[in-house]
């Protein structure tokens, strides 16, 4: 499949899942589109230079508006992004605020679960203690069948996929 | 309306007990389907059942013994063995290997080939005579006045045989009524033999959300291939008093097939 | 034949089950869209017969690779013993207050109540479960344990806790009262338990799924992580749990993937903010002696909870009522296989009406009808060797009736003095309605089948006597 048409699937996959994809030409124009889509809110980020030159006010996991991370893998075939936990990388920031923002580069969107897992390193002899794929925000059914999104963590999940 | 007649196919009645004791119109339909289209019906009086009332409530070797005399009734016939519905056939191809994975070769053997020539009446003549239209008439309509009628997926024939559209083909050639679409139609009626005594008002309960289905579609009657299900169903829409009939397929298909 | 005395079908639990399996329905065809799905059932199928067929070498495997990693791998044998290591890790790290995730293999061992006893503050994550906790309730089944539950019930209750009344419509604001509730316990909670989807042997990382994010939470902000889990969860590769990942959520909810999916290997590393310090525990509990026999498929059982959704019996008398952890279809399997069989756990398999929903709903083609049946024959020997010296009623019923009807004759005979004798004379002693062969009431032994129905009385002239009289 191209390039093209894998972004397409991947963004009909996270739509389906309740979460949104933004496109944007180059880094600095998806941390662009982090800003405006930040607004007023507090931010909680990884340390990453990917999210550099992004966040205005800064609070902490349990206080932030909004929660920013890096992506290292996004997935076509499911429509998840994933990512590795390591120092810099709060498994906190990502679960307690209200939002949630990932940037991911293009090139790391790959089309199968099993080459996502590869890449995070699963598969090797010595993987990451923690690995997390995304679908989509949080949610439940569990009363009354009524699906409602954003239970725990995120009620809202935004992708911002940059060249 | 001009039906060829097939190349004079010699077939085994397997008529099945519910059919023989409860049920021999249906019996008698049959063969005067078959030999409408063309074959030669043979019926061995060594029949009597296939053992799948034991199977199910838990007695294999009573289940055993009755399929072992199934064997040797058919084992010196030859030609496709065909019942009037599926639960029975699906006894005889999937069960009874198991049933006789431990017996003596001949008994194994003839489970095996017995089961490749069983097959039920819809899927005979759909797929092996090559008719999925053979007329019919639903008792006492009227073609500008078609008779709704709901079908019911037999489980065993949908489920365990794999077989859906044959029997739904041949409905649709019948005069006179036609054919709705009910709301989960693949869903079982609740007979399940045994189960229909041993938790009878579950039974009970799903027997009324299949004719509740029936009704809200329109339909004035049920039609289906296991004399089981359709024994349940009538029996539970009379104790309703529900305005609905119930019919085995062949009751459409030959509605005046005599011996 | 007696009837199961207490199955009966209960119209507010079911509206809700009718609910769920018809959402469930209509998203089975989204997912049978998407991917091959035979080709796809017939590899999970291939995939847990390979793991629950190499159980005891993997879980060895697994439990290397586990330690390598940093963790810490407690095996036990019956429920007993996993809930003393789960209490024993939990007094060794001074905990006082833990957080529950969703967790099937949690209930089966009854560590909800072996915390509460041993003082532990532990509370229940996952929406149902909280609910149902809250309650003091029982999860009714494995994906949405509240779904017997209506959401005015939920209403009530949150309202009560929460000294606000909170409207039944407005499930938002249901949703934010547990998550408020439960935020303040996950950041103080010193231990978080879960359970585990599967576990890879090859690397030793255990693989989690969930809708909510409590797991995540769990796994992240306590110190302690314990995982309950199984031993025939165990899966021998990547290859393998690549594939099932991608199969649960499907078979599950139709959907490719779940909102999340952790993947864990060991205690956080890395400079990671994780759990100091892994534990997994595996249970046994009757697994192995599962293996090697005729039920072993019933072990590659990947907990979708499809089957539930599909079963048209579950869904009329809802999961409380199997009086067990696991219920429906794959239920009233285990149950009596993992419990033995018991005059409560014998009842189990005649929960069916051998439709066989339930084998075309499993992604990993477990042949559950098949396994019923063979369980109610283990049944019948299990009632006739209890009633020693007294005559085993159903069982001599059966094989007077092969005797007769392996014979043409008597089998005709049969025919003859039921159609002709029996029903007549049955019209008179029971002084019922008899109209076109159709009575009001049947005699033994298929008098239940009246209880609701009318039933059919054999022809006069069955079919065989009418052959003869016509062809000869």
């Amino acid at each position: 499949m191209a390039d093209a048409d894998r972004l397409d699937e991947f963004e009909r996959l996270l739509a389906e899942a309740g979460g949104r994809l933004h496109r944007a030409e180059s880094l600095d124009a998806a941390r662009t589109v982090a800003r405006e889509l930040i607004g007023e809110g507090t931010v909680a980020r990884w340390h990453d230079g990917t999210l550099d030159a992004i966040a205005a006010r800064e609070a902490p996991p349990a206080e932030a508006d909004v929660s920013l991370i890096v992506a290292d893998v996004g997935v076509q075939s499911t429509g998840a992004i994933g990512w590795a936990h390591r120092a810099g990388r709060p498994r906190a920031t990502g679960l307690l605020p209200t939002r949630q923002i990932a940037l991911l580069a293009e090139g790391d969107l790959v089309a199968s679960v099993p080459e996502a897992l590869r890449k995070l390193g699963l598969t090797s002899s010595s993987p990451p203690a923690n690995v997390v794929f995304a679908a989509g925000p949080s949610r439940t059914s569990d009363i009354e069948q009524r699906s409602i999104r954003g239970v725990h963590s995120p009620r809202e999940l935004d992708v911002i996929v940059f060249s | 309306m001009v039906i060829e007649p097939s190349s004079g196919v010699r077939v085994q009645l397997f008529v099945t007990c519910l059919v023989d004791l409860l049920y021999p119109e249906v019996g008698e339909r049959t063969v005067a389907l078959l030999e409408r289209l063309g074959c030669e019906v043979a019926f061995t009086r060594e029949q009597t059942c296939c053992g799948q009332p034991a199977l199910n409530s838990g007695h294999p070797v009573a289940a055993r013994t009755v399929a072992g005399h199934f064997l040797d009734a058919f084992a010196e016939t030859d030609g496709p063995i065909v019942a009037p519905f599926g639960s029975c056939v699906h006894m005889v191809r999937h069960h009874y290997p198991r049933l006789f994975a431990d017996a003596a070769p001949r008994q194994r053997d003839l489970a095996r080939t017995l089961g490749a020539r069983t097959t039920d009446l819809a899927s005979f003549v759909v797929d092996v005579l090559g008719r999925s239209d053979v007329g019919g008439r639903y008792p006492g309509s009227r073609d500008d006045a078609p008779v709704p009628v709901a079908y019911h997926h037999e489980c065993h024939l949908l489920r365990g045989l794999g077989v859906a559209d044959a029997p739904l083909a041949l409905l649709r050639g019948v005069a006179g009524c036609t054919v709705v679409e009910t709301e989960r139609g693949d869903l079982c009626c609740g007979f399940g033999g045994t189960f229909s005594l041993k938790m009878s008002n579950v039974s009970v309960a799903m027997a009324d959300e299949k004719l509740d289905r029936a009704l809200a579609a329109g339909a004035r009657a049920i039609v289906s291939t296991d004399v089981g299900c359709l024994m349940h169903l009538e029996g539970r829409a009379r104790r309703r008093r529900l305005p609905l009939a119930v019919h085995h397929l062949v009751d459409l298909l030959e509605p005046d097939g005599r011996l | 034949m007696h009837e199961h005395p207490q199955a009966e079908p209960d119209a507010g639990v079911s509206l809700n089950l009718h609910r769920a399996a018809g959402n469930w329905a209509r998203q089975r065809g989204v997912a049978r869209a998407r991917v091959d799905w035979e080709q796809w059932r017939e590899q999970a199928r291939a995939v847990r017969a390979d793991a629950v067929g190499h159980m005891d070498e993997l879980i060895d495997l697994l439990s290397r690779r586990v330690s390598a990693a940093g963790g810490h791998v407690h095996r036990a044998r019956t429920a007993a013993d996993a809930r003393e290591h789960v209490i024993r890790i939990c007094r060794e790290v001074g905990a006082r207050s833990a957080v529950k995730a969703k967790s099937m293999t949690s209930e089966e061992i009854g560590l909800g109540d072996a915390l509460a006893a041993a003082g532990i503050d532990a509370v229940e994550t996952d929406l149902g479960e909280y609910i149902v906790q809250a309650m003091g309730d029982r999860p009714s089944h494995l994906l949405a344990p509240a779904v017997h539950l209506s959401a005015a019930q939920v209403a009530e209750l949150f309202s009560r806790e929460s000294g606000h009344t909170l409207d039944p419509d407005d499930t938002r604001s249901l949703v934010d009262h547990a998550r408020d509730v439960l935020r303040p316990r996950f950041l103080a909670a010193d231990v978080g338990i879960t359970g585990a989807n599967l576990a890879v042997a090859e690397t030793g990382t255990l693989v989690l799924v969930e809708s909510e994010g409590n797991i995540r939470l769990s796994t992240a902000l306590p110190r302690v992580h314990i995982a309950v889990m199984g031993i025939e969860k165990v899966v021998r590769d990547w290859d393998g749990a690549a594939h099932l990942v991608q199969m649960l959520p499907l078979a599950a909810h139709g959907v490719p993937a779940a909102a999340s999916t952790s993947y864990i290997t060991g205690p956080a590393r890395d400079g990671d903010d994780g759990p100091e310090q892994l534990h997994l525990v595996l249970l046994d509990g009757g697994r192995s002696s599962i293996q090697g026999t005729e039920f072993e498929a019933a072990l590659h059982c990947i907990r979708c909870g499809a089957c539930m959704y599909a079963c048209p019996v579950y869904r009329q008398v809802g999961g409380h009522h199997y009086g067990s952890t696991y219920s429906g279809p794959i239920g009233a399997v285990i149950t009596p296989l993992l419990e033995g069989l018991t005059p409560d756990t014998a009842e189990l398999p005649w929960f069916s009406s051998l439709c066989g929903a339930c084998v075309e709903a499993c992604p990993v083609k477990i042949p559950l009808d098949d396994q019923l049946v063979m369980l109610r024959a283990r049944a019948a020997v299990a009632n006739s060797a209890a009633a020693g010296r007294r005559p085993d009623p159903e069982g001599a019923l059966f094989r007077a009736w092969a005797a007769l009807w392996s014979r043409p004759a008597t089998y005709r005979a049969t025919a003859a003095t039921a159609g002709r004798a029996l029903a007549p004379l049955w019209s008179t002693i029971a002084r019922e309605h008899e109209d076109g062969g159709w009575h009001t009431r049947a005699p033994f032994p298929f008098s239940h089948f009246t209880d609701g129905r009318d039933a059919l009385g054999p022809d006069p002239e069955p079919f065989h006597a009418r052959w003869r009289r016509r062809r000869g």
